[in-house]
Protein backbone atom coordinates (compact mmCIF):
# COMPACT_ATOMS: atom_id res chain seq x y z
CA UNK A 1 0.00 0.00 0.00
CA UNK A 2 2.48 2.85 0.95
CA UNK A 3 4.39 1.31 -1.90
CA UNK A 4 1.68 2.18 -4.17
CA UNK A 5 1.36 5.92 -2.38
CA UNK A 6 4.96 6.85 -3.03
CA UNK A 7 5.19 5.93 -6.67
CA UNK A 8 2.09 8.26 -7.33
CA UNK A 9 3.53 10.94 -4.24
CA UNK A 10 3.04 14.00 -7.11
CA UNK A 11 -0.83 13.23 -7.67
CA UNK A 12 -1.07 13.62 -3.76
CA UNK A 13 0.84 16.36 -3.73
CA UNK A 14 -0.85 18.34 -6.42
CA UNK A 15 -4.76 17.54 -4.93
CA UNK A 16 -3.01 19.13 -1.87
CA UNK A 17 -1.50 22.40 -3.47
CA UNK A 18 -5.59 22.74 -5.55
CA UNK A 19 -6.87 22.57 -2.44
CA UNK A 20 -5.38 24.57 -0.69
CA UNK A 21 -6.01 27.29 -3.70
CA UNK A 22 -9.43 26.86 -4.63
CA UNK A 23 -10.97 26.79 -0.93
CA UNK A 24 -9.06 29.88 -0.46
CA UNK A 25 -10.68 31.75 -3.47
CA UNK A 26 -14.14 30.21 -2.80
CA UNK A 27 -13.15 31.52 1.41
CA UNK A 28 -11.98 34.41 0.09
CA UNK A 29 -15.35 35.17 -1.81
CA UNK A 30 -17.98 34.06 0.28
CA UNK A 31 -15.95 36.19 3.52
CA UNK A 32 -15.98 39.08 0.74
CA UNK A 33 -18.24 41.89 1.42
CA UNK A 34 -19.76 44.82 -0.93
CA UNK A 35 -17.86 47.89 -1.10
CA UNK A 36 -20.68 49.78 1.06
CA UNK A 37 -20.07 47.18 3.47
CA UNK A 38 -16.37 47.01 4.03
CA UNK A 39 -13.62 49.62 4.89
CA UNK A 40 -10.08 48.74 3.30
CA UNK A 41 -7.03 50.17 4.40
CA UNK A 42 -3.55 50.08 2.66
CA UNK A 43 -0.83 49.35 4.45
CA UNK A 44 2.53 50.62 2.51
CA UNK A 45 4.76 48.11 4.83
CA UNK A 46 4.85 44.14 3.94
CA UNK A 47 5.83 43.62 7.58
CA UNK A 48 2.13 44.15 8.77
CA UNK A 49 0.46 41.96 10.96
CA UNK A 50 -3.00 42.41 8.62
CA UNK A 51 -5.22 40.09 10.57
CA UNK A 52 -4.85 41.09 13.98
CA UNK A 53 -5.05 44.97 13.07
CA UNK A 54 -8.01 44.23 10.85
CA UNK A 55 -9.11 42.23 13.89
CA UNK A 56 -8.46 45.22 16.61
CA UNK A 57 -10.03 47.37 14.18
CA UNK A 58 -13.28 45.19 13.68
CA UNK A 59 -14.05 45.75 17.43
CA UNK A 60 -14.69 49.35 16.53
CA UNK A 61 -16.12 49.19 13.08
CA UNK A 62 -19.01 51.41 12.32
CA UNK A 63 -22.65 49.89 12.32
CA UNK A 64 -24.02 48.62 8.84
CA UNK A 65 -20.16 47.34 7.86
CA UNK A 66 -19.27 43.69 7.87
CA UNK A 67 -16.12 43.33 7.05
CA UNK A 68 -13.00 45.44 8.05
CA UNK A 69 -9.89 44.14 5.48
CA UNK A 70 -6.03 45.48 5.90
CA UNK A 71 -3.89 44.58 3.50
CA UNK A 72 -0.02 45.50 2.36
CA UNK A 73 0.43 47.01 -1.38
CA UNK A 74 1.50 43.58 -1.89
CA UNK A 75 -1.68 42.22 -1.86
CA UNK A 76 -2.90 44.46 -4.54
CA UNK A 77 0.23 43.17 -7.48
CA UNK A 78 -2.61 41.85 -9.89
CA UNK A 79 -5.26 43.62 -9.18
CA UNK A 80 -4.50 47.89 -8.98
CA UNK A 81 -8.15 48.81 -9.55
CA UNK A 82 -9.35 47.52 -6.06
CA UNK A 83 -5.98 48.77 -4.41
CA UNK A 84 -7.10 52.75 -6.06
CA UNK A 85 -10.60 51.93 -4.47
CA UNK A 86 -9.43 51.12 -0.99
CA UNK A 87 -10.68 53.79 2.01
CA UNK A 88 -7.52 54.91 3.76
CA UNK A 89 -3.87 54.55 2.65
CA UNK A 90 -1.19 53.98 5.36
CA UNK A 91 1.90 55.44 3.20
CA UNK A 92 5.48 56.73 3.64
CA UNK A 93 6.14 60.52 2.75
CA UNK A 94 8.59 59.47 -0.05
CA UNK A 95 6.18 57.77 -1.46
CA UNK A 96 3.45 59.43 -0.94
CA UNK A 97 3.81 61.84 -4.54
CA UNK A 98 3.43 58.54 -7.03
CA UNK A 99 -0.08 57.96 -5.34
CA UNK A 100 -1.49 61.57 -5.03
CA UNK A 101 -4.10 60.93 -7.65
CA UNK A 102 -5.60 57.60 -5.23
CA UNK A 103 -6.04 60.46 -2.32
CA UNK A 104 -8.91 62.86 -1.29
CA UNK A 105 -8.02 66.11 0.70
CA UNK A 106 -8.14 66.35 4.35
CA UNK A 107 -10.70 69.14 4.29
CA UNK A 108 -13.03 67.65 1.87
CA UNK A 109 -12.91 64.47 4.17
CA UNK A 110 -14.49 66.42 7.59
CA UNK A 111 -11.23 65.63 9.13
CA UNK A 112 -9.48 67.97 11.24
CA UNK A 113 -6.39 67.33 11.65
CA UNK A 114 -4.90 67.71 15.19
CA UNK A 115 -1.13 67.31 13.72
CA UNK A 116 1.19 67.65 11.25
CA UNK A 117 0.08 66.95 7.57
CA UNK A 118 1.19 66.24 4.07
CA UNK A 119 0.83 68.56 1.76
CA UNK A 120 0.83 68.79 -2.11
CA UNK A 121 0.84 72.05 -3.90
CA UNK A 122 -0.29 73.72 -0.54
CA UNK A 123 -3.57 71.00 -0.13
CA UNK A 124 -3.48 69.18 3.13
CA UNK A 125 -4.01 65.54 2.16
CA UNK A 126 -2.14 63.25 4.71
CA UNK A 127 -2.24 62.68 8.47
CA UNK A 128 0.65 62.02 9.84
CA UNK A 129 0.60 58.55 12.18
CA UNK A 130 4.28 57.72 12.86
CA UNK A 131 6.87 60.08 13.36
CA UNK A 132 10.40 58.61 12.22
CA UNK A 133 12.44 60.49 14.95
CA UNK A 134 10.65 59.66 18.12
CA UNK A 135 10.02 55.97 16.62
CA UNK A 136 6.15 56.56 17.71
CA UNK A 137 3.27 56.01 15.49
CA UNK A 138 -0.26 54.27 15.69
CA UNK A 139 -0.44 50.97 15.80
CA UNK A 140 3.03 50.10 15.93
CA UNK A 141 2.33 46.79 17.67
CA UNK A 142 0.73 45.68 14.57
CA UNK A 143 2.99 47.64 11.64
CA UNK A 144 6.69 47.65 11.48
CA UNK A 145 7.52 51.17 10.45
CA UNK A 146 11.14 50.61 10.29
CA UNK A 147 13.42 47.82 9.18
CA UNK A 148 16.94 46.82 9.89
CA UNK A 149 19.05 48.82 6.61
CA UNK A 150 15.96 51.42 5.88
CA UNK A 151 16.08 54.65 6.51
CA UNK A 152 13.58 55.72 8.72
CA UNK A 153 10.48 58.01 7.09
CA UNK A 154 7.51 59.69 8.44
CA UNK A 155 4.04 57.74 7.12
CA UNK A 156 0.85 59.21 6.88
CA UNK A 157 -2.74 58.71 6.22
CA UNK A 158 -4.89 59.31 3.52
CA UNK A 159 -7.76 59.11 2.58
CA UNK A 160 -8.92 57.25 -0.47
CA UNK A 161 -10.41 59.22 -3.49
CA UNK A 162 -12.66 56.06 -4.68
CA UNK A 163 -13.48 55.10 -1.34
CA UNK A 164 -17.51 54.04 -1.39
CA UNK A 165 -17.45 56.08 2.19
CA UNK A 166 -16.48 59.25 1.12
CA UNK A 167 -19.92 60.91 2.37
CA UNK A 168 -21.05 58.91 4.79
CA UNK A 169 -17.80 59.11 7.44
CA UNK A 170 -17.37 55.26 8.28
CA UNK A 171 -13.83 55.69 6.88
CA UNK A 172 -13.49 58.83 9.09
CA UNK A 173 -14.52 56.02 11.79
CA UNK A 174 -12.04 53.76 11.03
CA UNK A 175 -9.30 56.37 11.05
CA UNK A 176 -9.85 57.24 14.18
CA UNK A 177 -10.27 54.02 15.73
CA UNK A 178 -6.85 53.50 14.03
CA UNK A 179 -5.08 56.24 15.68
CA UNK A 180 -6.30 55.13 18.73
CA UNK A 181 -4.48 51.71 18.52
CA UNK A 182 -0.74 51.45 20.10
CA UNK B 1 -9.88 -36.86 -16.91
CA UNK B 2 -9.70 -32.97 -17.61
CA UNK B 3 -6.96 -32.21 -16.04
CA UNK B 4 -6.64 -28.36 -18.25
CA UNK B 5 -7.02 -25.64 -15.48
CA UNK B 6 -8.30 -21.73 -16.83
CA UNK B 7 -7.55 -19.47 -15.38
CA UNK B 8 -10.59 -17.37 -15.39
CA UNK B 9 -14.36 -19.04 -15.68
CA UNK B 10 -17.32 -16.53 -16.91
CA UNK B 11 -18.21 -16.66 -12.98
CA UNK B 12 -15.15 -15.00 -11.77
CA UNK B 13 -16.09 -12.16 -14.41
CA UNK B 14 -19.09 -11.79 -13.28
CA UNK B 15 -17.75 -11.38 -9.71
CA UNK B 16 -15.10 -9.16 -11.47
CA UNK B 17 -17.60 -6.56 -13.04
CA UNK B 18 -19.77 -6.84 -9.24
CA UNK B 19 -16.41 -6.08 -7.21
CA UNK B 20 -14.99 -3.41 -10.21
CA UNK B 21 -18.64 -1.64 -9.50
CA UNK B 22 -18.92 -1.64 -6.21
CA UNK B 23 -15.21 0.05 -5.97
CA UNK B 24 -15.54 2.52 -8.12
CA UNK B 25 -19.04 3.64 -5.97
CA UNK B 26 -17.09 3.79 -3.10
CA UNK B 27 -14.79 5.88 -4.74
CA UNK B 28 -17.71 8.47 -6.07
CA UNK B 29 -19.05 8.63 -2.76
CA UNK B 30 -16.09 9.20 -1.18
CA UNK B 31 -15.84 11.75 -3.49
CA UNK B 32 -19.30 13.26 -2.77
CA UNK B 33 -18.93 13.13 0.45
CA UNK B 34 -16.14 15.29 0.74
CA UNK B 35 -17.60 17.44 -1.64
CA UNK B 36 -20.41 17.85 0.81
CA UNK B 37 -18.83 17.99 3.74
CA UNK B 38 -16.73 21.30 2.05
CA UNK B 39 -19.91 22.94 0.59
CA UNK B 40 -21.62 22.65 4.06
CA UNK B 41 -18.66 23.85 5.85
CA UNK B 42 -19.17 26.79 3.57
CA UNK B 43 -22.59 27.38 3.82
CA UNK B 44 -21.83 27.48 8.18
CA UNK B 45 -19.42 30.38 7.36
CA UNK B 46 -19.71 33.37 8.97
CA UNK B 47 -17.29 36.69 9.08
CA UNK B 48 -16.03 35.32 12.63
CA UNK B 49 -15.35 31.24 12.09
CA UNK B 50 -14.46 31.86 8.48
CA UNK B 51 -10.43 31.50 9.33
CA UNK B 52 -11.31 28.23 11.04
CA UNK B 53 -14.04 26.80 8.23
CA UNK B 54 -11.62 27.47 5.66
CA UNK B 55 -8.76 25.32 7.35
CA UNK B 56 -11.73 22.77 8.19
CA UNK B 57 -12.33 22.32 4.05
CA UNK B 58 -9.09 22.34 3.31
CA UNK B 59 -8.33 19.67 5.34
CA UNK B 60 -11.28 17.58 4.31
CA UNK B 61 -11.15 18.19 1.12
CA UNK B 62 -7.18 17.03 1.41
CA UNK B 63 -7.83 14.35 3.01
CA UNK B 64 -10.97 13.07 1.12
CA UNK B 65 -9.30 13.36 -2.05
CA UNK B 66 -5.85 11.71 -0.68
CA UNK B 67 -8.29 8.75 -0.05
CA UNK B 68 -10.30 8.94 -3.18
CA UNK B 69 -6.75 8.77 -4.96
CA UNK B 70 -5.87 5.60 -3.65
CA UNK B 71 -9.32 4.25 -4.03
CA UNK B 72 -9.32 5.12 -7.82
CA UNK B 73 -5.58 4.58 -8.49
CA UNK B 74 -5.18 0.92 -6.67
CA UNK B 75 -8.53 -1.46 -6.52
CA UNK B 76 -10.46 0.77 -9.21
CA UNK B 77 -7.71 0.71 -11.83
CA UNK B 78 -6.49 -2.95 -11.17
CA UNK B 79 -9.97 -4.30 -10.81
CA UNK B 80 -11.17 -2.70 -14.66
CA UNK B 81 -7.37 -3.80 -15.85
CA UNK B 82 -8.00 -7.28 -14.66
CA UNK B 83 -11.79 -7.98 -15.85
CA UNK B 84 -10.94 -6.29 -19.40
CA UNK B 85 -7.53 -9.42 -19.29
CA UNK B 86 -10.44 -11.53 -17.94
CA UNK B 87 -12.74 -10.89 -20.72
CA UNK B 88 -9.61 -11.37 -23.54
CA UNK B 89 -8.51 -14.34 -22.37
CA UNK B 90 -11.48 -15.77 -22.36
CA UNK B 91 -12.60 -14.16 -25.61
CA UNK B 92 -9.72 -13.90 -27.71
CA UNK B 93 -8.14 -16.86 -30.01
CA UNK B 94 -6.05 -19.50 -28.05
CA UNK B 95 -2.95 -20.53 -29.31
CA UNK B 96 -0.76 -23.63 -27.14
CA UNK B 97 2.67 -23.99 -25.93
CA UNK B 98 4.46 -26.85 -24.66
CA UNK B 99 7.73 -26.67 -22.17
CA UNK B 100 9.05 -27.56 -19.25
CA UNK B 101 7.60 -24.46 -17.09
CA UNK B 102 10.19 -21.54 -15.48
CA UNK B 103 8.47 -18.27 -14.07
CA UNK B 104 10.03 -15.07 -12.89
CA UNK B 105 10.18 -13.85 -9.67
CA UNK B 106 10.11 -10.17 -10.83
CA UNK B 107 6.60 -8.99 -10.81
CA UNK B 108 6.37 -6.36 -13.99
CA UNK B 109 3.44 -3.77 -14.76
CA UNK B 110 2.68 -2.68 -18.42
CA UNK B 111 1.78 0.88 -17.91
CA UNK B 112 -2.31 1.14 -18.02
CA UNK B 113 -2.26 -2.55 -17.65
CA UNK B 114 -2.17 -5.35 -15.20
CA UNK B 115 0.28 -6.84 -13.20
CA UNK B 116 2.21 -10.05 -14.22
CA UNK B 117 5.37 -12.41 -14.15
CA UNK B 118 6.94 -13.34 -17.19
CA UNK B 119 7.59 -16.87 -18.24
CA UNK B 120 8.90 -19.32 -20.66
CA UNK B 121 8.32 -23.21 -21.37
CA UNK B 122 11.54 -25.37 -22.67
CA UNK B 123 10.98 -27.70 -24.94
CA UNK B 124 14.45 -29.11 -25.85
CA UNK B 125 16.14 -26.41 -27.57
CA UNK B 126 13.01 -24.14 -28.07
CA UNK B 127 12.29 -22.01 -25.82
CA UNK B 128 9.08 -19.62 -25.72
CA UNK B 129 7.92 -17.22 -23.80
CA UNK B 130 4.83 -16.10 -22.20
CA UNK B 131 3.48 -13.93 -19.04
CA UNK B 132 0.59 -14.50 -16.50
CA UNK B 133 -1.27 -12.14 -14.47
CA UNK B 134 -0.02 -11.77 -11.41
CA UNK B 135 -3.16 -11.87 -9.35
CA UNK B 136 -3.57 -15.84 -10.94
CA UNK B 137 0.13 -16.82 -10.81
CA UNK B 138 0.02 -18.69 -7.28
CA UNK B 139 -1.09 -22.06 -8.78
CA UNK B 140 1.31 -22.01 -11.91
CA UNK B 141 4.40 -21.10 -9.62
CA UNK B 142 3.38 -24.47 -7.77
CA UNK B 143 4.28 -26.02 -11.31
CA UNK B 144 7.70 -24.74 -12.07
CA UNK B 145 10.02 -27.07 -13.18
CA UNK B 146 7.40 -29.55 -14.53
CA UNK B 147 6.05 -30.03 -18.15
CA UNK B 148 3.03 -28.18 -18.99
CA UNK B 149 0.96 -27.22 -21.92
CA UNK B 150 -0.36 -23.38 -22.11
CA UNK B 151 -3.13 -21.93 -23.81
CA UNK B 152 -2.23 -18.65 -24.70
CA UNK B 153 -4.14 -15.80 -25.65
CA UNK B 154 -2.02 -12.77 -26.90
CA UNK B 155 0.63 -14.05 -25.00
CA UNK B 156 -0.92 -14.38 -21.85
CA UNK B 157 -1.70 -17.71 -20.00
CA UNK B 158 -5.50 -18.29 -20.40
CA UNK B 159 -4.89 -22.20 -18.86
CA UNK B 160 -2.75 -25.10 -18.39
CA UNK B 161 -2.64 -28.73 -17.96
CA UNK B 162 0.06 -30.64 -16.69
CA UNK B 163 1.60 -33.34 -19.35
Amino acid sequence: MLKNIFSQWYKYVLWALLSLFFWGWIFTLLTDARPAQKLVLCVDRPELRSEALADALSEQKPEGIKLVAVHSFDYYIFDTEELRCADLYLVGENEAEKYIDSFRPLAETGFASPGETWTHEGVAYGWKVYDAQTGEGAAASYIAYTAEGETAQDYYLFFGAESAHREDGKALRLAEALMNLS
Amino acid sequence: MDSKRELYSRQDVKRLEKTSKRAGLAAALMAAATLGVCVLLCCLTDQDNAAAMEKAAVLSSILGGWIVIYLYNNPVKDLRYELGHAQMLLDGERETLEGVLALSRQRMRIRGSIRFYPLTLTDGDETRRSKVIASRADALRAMEGKRLRLYVVNGYVAAWEEL
